[in-house]
């Protein structure tokens, strides 16, 4: 039998001689369950001064209409300020609260609670969003039902009902033992949740959940989702977390995304990061903050492939893999530089994967390919890039010396923004 | 970790130098003075300008009580953004329940409701001045506000708002051509008086709720949250609020002068701000009048720019709508329609001929002083909680200014309404 949070709490509760005593307030659960048993009860009494009192669930019977506590008052424990205590609450972690609606990807605010009731026991079933929910809670259920039905006896009001199913909830609130989020049963849900529909999610949060939210994930998908928010919020987030996360997240982060991040820093936290940084990383992000932002050289990362002339097609490919243990932005296309570093032809994983491993580079790639000046702007690299066709443009300096390559994602962000502003509006 | 604790870990050591600071400051720049300025709208200015004008100076003394009450409320705004890093919606929602959410908001609809009404019949009233007909400023300004709303970020939006609110200087030029006697001004500032019949009373409610109004506080807190001001920079935004409301203050000190000085002893009757501007011609000169005219256009259009978003944020925020402008129509339908509703009706009913403008911008003025009492009610009972505010929570004296505020003005209403009967 189904029943709601609302319902529940407009019982009477009386002793066992049947004298009221008050009213459920609020209720505890375990909320690692796959659907959370109610464990114990807060009983509100009184009206302006309420006085508040924890009873374990075993000790509440359910008679219909009111429920009745097995042991008398005195013996239960008295709660004088409720709300500051440091447990998780339906109130508190549930209910009005904001929680991810990890089918549907996005942060919801929950409006009543659906409980089933077996036996003795009450277990969570669903949190209700709709606006039905609203109107239960406001006590205008049946007025706006019958409203409703006198126009339409099957308008969708009355007959879809915005529930999400538990196993489908991930509570936001921070417990205040651990100061992290209380992860459900089916957290990975929420893993398998694309790292960028969690940042949207992160912006509607406010920054301690944000933090909380963040830590709950591993350390490649809070990179992933970092790089995925906007650079004020990436900046506010970063402020936010310790020291050691955040040198953990620069470590592995695309060096452009770094330098475009530390630059938006404070000059004195920039700087501690980058001391705590690797020094290969540190080196690389300390070059590209040398460009302007706005030019190729702001724009390109360091991370990149590099083979040698006369390396066979068989050798070219286990460096690939090796290189891509330590993250190259891509695989995509390699570039092929001589001993002066200079650039002197590109191949793609595609021709090498098409060629008989025995091959040397230097028959398989193509000749003084395409690329473009540290200095050029970008809308010189958006240019280049959709002349040739290309994912991936290497850029030089005066010397022709490989500096390093943009790839089409970072051309495409600006030429969205360019093209139709900040997404938005109707 | 409890509360305190992350918050405390959060809490930093003030910032050296006058250079950091300034920097800090003008990165921090914009929620103070744009609330306080918008706080100056149609409805604030005819409130302000009837007051003068059937007042005389009476009620100057309570300009500097008023302005620092409104900087204390609108600190505490700033706080609770920056610590909590909520609006003010969500968090009545989230620690009152829905129930009294949803009547706050409703309030605050309807409030803010006669409030844009205010806003554009400010608008039509002060262009009529130049000979615009209200038939076209209106449609159009309305469709101006929706365009800068709905099409512009909030960076552009918050540069244009901040221009606008450097248009208030002609606020404080009227009051300098009115030539206004400097002495006796000066001794009515310090001499507070108080009258208990009902058109006075109901003047008291209008001026302490045009300037202190209820939407500003939810207005506050969510541009703090929305600019990312945290615990730490957030006593160079406390700046922000003082110049901001000092700003204000003065505007409002110069309208009253303005129309205490010429039209007051003239015994001229006026009905709404655009008749302020329009008796002024013969008492103090055209060009005070087109500055006067000037500026009540300006008031109007910013804040029907604020107005009808705000609330509709707000109303979406506590009900747990999708809500913000970077949203398409089908991911936050409610806010659109609330929001592109309140602009249109609001502009339509300031069309119907006859309609009674005046009635409507000082009334919409004293709900806002209605309702005032209450949002700050819950506003300290958040404030003062350790578990949402950790050290940051209230002292004394901002708790008994704040307190004083509420019982002064729940007072007022109820004497309001005793010797109306």
């Amino acid at each position: 039998m189904f029943t709601f949070f609302t319902e529940i709490v407009q019982k009477d509760i009386t002793d066992r001689r049947g004298r009221l005593i008050g009213h459920p307030h609020d209720f505890m659960a375990t909320l690692d369950d796959a659907y959370p048993r109610i464990t114990h009860m807060i009983i509100a009494r009184g009206y302006l001064r309420k006085k508040f009192y924890q009873v374990s669930w075993e000790d509440v019977i359910q008679m219909g209409k009111r429920m009745q506590l097995r042991i008398p008052l005195d013996q239960v424990i008295q709660k004088q300020s409720f709300q500051y205590s440091g447990q998780t609450t339906f109130r508190k972690s549930i209910l009005d609260q904001q929680v991810v609606d990890t089918f549907n990807r996005k942060v919801v605010r929950v409006n009543d609670i659906h409980l089933l009731k077996i036996d003795n026991d009450l277990r969570i079933a669903h949190v209700d969003m709709g606006l039905r929910g609203l109107m239960r809670r406001l006590g205008w259920e049946h007025l706006i039902d019958g409203f409703v039905q006198s126009f339409n006896r099957h308008a969708d009001y009355l007959t879809k009902e915005s529930f999400i199913s538990w196993k489908y909830v991930q509570p936001l609130s921070i417990q205040e033992s651990t100061g992290k989020i209380q992860l459900t049963v089916e957290m990975e849900q929420l893993r398998e949740i694309p790292p960028s529909d969690i940042s949207t999610m992160m912006m509607e949060l406010d920054p301690y959940q944000r933090v909380a939210l963040l830590e709950t994930m591993d350390i490649q998908s809070q990179v992933d989702i970092v790089t995925e928010l906007d650079l004020k919020w990436q900046k506010d987030l970063v402020e936010s977390l310790n020291s050691k996360t955040v040198v953990r997240l620069f470590e592995r982060m695309p060096a452009d995304e770094a330098t475009d991040l530390l630059a938006k820093l404070a000059k004195r936290d920039a700087k501690r990061i980058l001391d705590m940084l690797s020094t290969k990383k540190a080196r690389e992000i300390t070059e590209l903050m040398a460009h302007e932002e706005d030019s190729a050289g702001g724009m390109m990362t360091t991370e990149f492939i590099v083979l040698r002339e006369n390396m066979t097609v068989g050798e070219s490919i286990d460096h690939i893999r090796q290189v891509e243990i330590t993250k190259a932005e891509t695989i995509y296309t390699a570039f092929v530089i001589d001993d002066e570093g200079c650039l002197i032809g590109s191949v793609s994983f595609r021709e090498l994967l098409l060629v008989p491993l025995e091959e040397i580079i230097s028959e398989v790639m193509q000749t003084k390919p395409p690329c473009i000046h540290v200095s050029d702007s970008s809308k010189d690299v958006a240019y280049e890039m959709d002349k040739y066709n290309l994912y991936t443009l290497p850029v030089v300096d005066d010397d022709d010396i490989l500096e390093g390559i943009i790839t089409v994602d970072d051309v495409l962000h600006l030429v969205v923004e360019e093209a139709w502003g900040r997404r938005g509006g109707l | 970790m409890d509360v305190a604790n992350r918050i405390h870990k959060l809490k930093p050591k003030a910032p050296k130098g006058l250079w950091r600071n300034l920097m800090i400051f003008f990165a921090v720049l914009g929620p103070g003075i744009i609330t306080a300025n918008v706080d100056n709208d149609a409805g604030g200015i005819a409130t302000y300008s009837i007051a003068g004008a059937h007042f005389g100076y009476s009620f100057l003394w309570l300009v500097i009580p008023v302005i620092f009450a409104l900087i204390v409320i609108q600190e505490m705004s700033a706080r609770m953004g920056a610590v909590s890093g909520k609006g003010l919606a969500d968090l009545i929602r989230e620690n009152y329940g829905v129930k009294v959410t949803f009547y706050v908001m409703l309030a605050l609809l309807v409030t803010n409701f006669g409030n844009t009404m205010a806003e554009f019949a400010g608008v039509a009233a002060s262009l009529e001045i130049f000979g615009i007909s209200k038939y076209i400023s209106v449609p159009l300004s309305a469709l101006f506000v929706w365009l800068l709303v709905v099409k512009g970020t909030y960076k552009t939006v918050e540069k244009v708002f901040l221009i606008a609110c450097s248009f208030y200087i002609t606020y404080i030029i009227s009051g300098f051509l009115a030539e206004p006697k400097w002495d006796y001004v000066l001794t009515e500032m310090v001499t507070p008086t108080i009258h208990f019949n009902t058109p006075y009373l109901f003047m008291l409610i209008g001026v302490v709720g045009t300037t202190i109004a209820p939407w500003m506080q939810f207005y506050m807190q969510s541009s703090i949250v929305e600019k990312g001001i945290d615990i730490e920079n957030y006593r160079q935004s406390r700046w922000d609020v003082i110049f901001g409301c000092a700003m204000a203050g003065i505007v409002v000190f110069f309208i009253i002068v303005a129309c205490a000085a010429t039209m007051h002893p003239a015994g001229i009757r006026i009905e709404d701000a655009a008749d302020a501007a329009f008796a002024l011609k013969p008492l103090a000169g055209e060009y005070c009048s087109f500055l006067f005219a000037f500026g009540l256009f300006n008031a109007s259009l910013f804040a029907a720019s604020v107005l009808p978003l705000a609330t509709a944020y707000y109303v979406c925020e506590g009900l747990g709508w999708e809500a913000g402008v970077d949203k398409n129509f089908d991911e936050a339908p409610q806010f659109y329609t609330l929001y592109t509703a309140i602009l249109i009706v609001g502009a339509l009913v300031v069309l119907i001929p006859n309609f009674p403008l005046i009635w409507t911008m000082v009334f919409s003025q004293v709900i806002n002083g209605i309702l005032l009492p209450f949002i700050l009610i819950f506003m300290l009972l958040l404030i003062n909680r350790k578990d949402i505010m950790g050290e940051f929570v209230n002292g004394k004296l901002w708790n008994a200014i704040s307190w004083f505020t509420v019982i002064a003005m729940i007072v007022l209403t109820l004497l309001m309404i005793v010797t109306f009967f």
